[in-house]
């Protein structure tokens, strides 16, 4: 099924695929041990269920590989509510897919009815903790599945009186839920001054994260943005060659890729990044899982220079 | 929480042009929905927004169309409801180029056919962003 395929303990490598072009799960399938749907963008014109064509396109490469959804849409931040609109997407993605999880973020898209077209983070204190469990016991109890979160980069600081590492422990601890660490997304926190990559490794508890996403992004105005539109930086992989053997529930490693950036990327270039990923993960074999984290080269900064 | 209700009301309204708030980090985030919108809508609406940005009003016309519309959760919907509304402004350059670009969509039969005097100012605003119509 899968090229060069993984060890009985390794991770499942999967791209993250987001209804367009559909020509790209062919041209990536045999790298891939899984595909991560974003169901966001593949519904259908009128209503909030995935488009028949969309489902048919994923399950004509799928070839017995597992399904996980990662959804944008669901505003589990919102205080007032959540959007009850996303509940038929999250209905729907299950009834087309076997999916083994649906994971969200840990931020907000609609505000009293006004969808933002972007993703704020939600502040980091217990209040948002409780809010985020309670929310997360509601979705598991009406979908019998396990979800994850993940924490959303932002370059202003989203307030809160606890660091990144307490909230996203405390995220996990409360809700029961995993955790995605979003490694590019961490990256962007560390470059704008908003998180200390040391101090972040050092506090979260690493048995919670079930799944790490790469990607690249781009440099605006001084500022690291979280956009998906490039292959991983270099320090990117690094610091994914130094986390990921420190996760010892970790099942699932997602390369994140805008769907309008994949014409200009190309599949070439996209089969490679996944490629490097493999032998990344290939290499994990023989590792100590103990092995001491070496972050002080990556927590001054990425390697992609300034604008 | 309340604060952050507060905060999350005050962006919503603030969007929907009925107050400025006061609070430094929902002005951040309102630029930061409003950076988005023009990205995503330089993305779908090419000729449009590049006639806007020369024109130093993408930004303004975004703002106005976010008070005025609900923004839809699907892009091509967003934009499609972008250049609707761009298809009544004031500026006749703005509004025939909405109307001609909302006609590039696939999906939309049949197509409605330019006057005289919307084609001529369809070909002044595509020269101003520096494309020329050839042909009839």
């Amino acid at each position: 099924m899968t090229e060069g395929g993984r060890g009985p303990t390794q991770p499942a490598l999967a791209f993250s695929y987001e209804g367009r072009p559909h020509e790209i799960l062919e041209e990536v399938i045999d790298i891939c041990d899984a595909i991560e749907i974003v169901p966001d963008c593949m519904l259908d014109k009128a209503t909030d269920h995935i488009a028949n064509q969309h489902a048919y396109d994923v399950q004509n490469v799928i070839d017995g590989r597992a399904i996980y959804a990662h959804g944008i849409g669901l505003s589990i931040g919102t205080v007032t509510s959540w959007n009850t609109n996303y509940l038929t997407t999250i209905e729907s993605t299950i009834s087309k897919f076997a999916i083994r999880w649906f994971s969200e973020h840990l931020g907000f898209t609609t505000v009293d009815g006004h969808f933002l077209g972007c993703m704020p983070a939600i502040p980091r204190t217990c209040e948002f903790v409780e809010l985020i469990a309670d929310r997360a016991a509601n979705l598991r109890a009406q979908f019998g599945i396990e979800f994850l979160f993940e924490h959303v980069a932002s370059p202003v600081d989203s307030g809160g009186n606890l660091t990144h590492g307490e909230f996203f422990n405390a995220v996990a601890d409360a809700s029961s839920c995993g955790l995605i660490l979003d490694l590019h997304n961490l990256e962007c926190e560390a470059d704008n001054g908003r998180l200390n990559l040391v101090d972040f490794f050092d506090t979260i508890d690493f048995r919670h994260v079930r799944e790490i996403h790469l990607a690249g992004g781009i440099w605006r105005d001084g500022l690291h943005l979280d956009v998906h539109s490039n292959l991983c930086a270099p320090t990117t992989n690094s610091l994914f060659e130094s986390v990921v053997s420190k996760c010892p529930n970790l099942e699932l490693v997602v390369f994140e890729l805008l769907s309008q950036a994949i014409p200009r990327v190309g599949s070439y270039a996209i089969r490679q990044q996944l490629q490097s990923i493999r032998a990344i993960l290939d290499g994990l074999s023989g590792k100590e899982n103990d092995e001491r984290i070496a972050l002080s080269a990556v927590s001054a900064g990425s390697s992609t220079p300034r604008a | 929480m309340s604060e952050s209700h507060s905060q999350q009301s005050q962006l919503a309204r603030q969007l929907r042009g009925l107050e400025l708030a006061a609070d430094r980090y929902v002005q951040y985030q309102v630029g930061y929905v409003l950076e988005w919108a023009e990205e995503q809508i330089s993305s779908v609406c090419p000729l449009t927004s590049s006639f806007l940005t020369q024109h130093g009003l993408l930004r303004s016309r975004i703002e106005s169309f976010l008070r005025k519309v609900n923004r839809s959760n699907r892009l091509h919907t967003f934009r499609s409801d972008f250049l609707n509304w761009l298809a009544t402004d004031p500026d006749p350059e703005i509004a025939v180029l909405a109307m001609w670009e909302r006609q590039i969509d696939v999906d939309r039969a049949p197509h409605e056919s330019l006057s005289e005097d919307n084609l001529s100012t369809l070909q002044n605003a595509l020269r101003s962003i520096g494309l020329h119509v050839v042909g009839s």
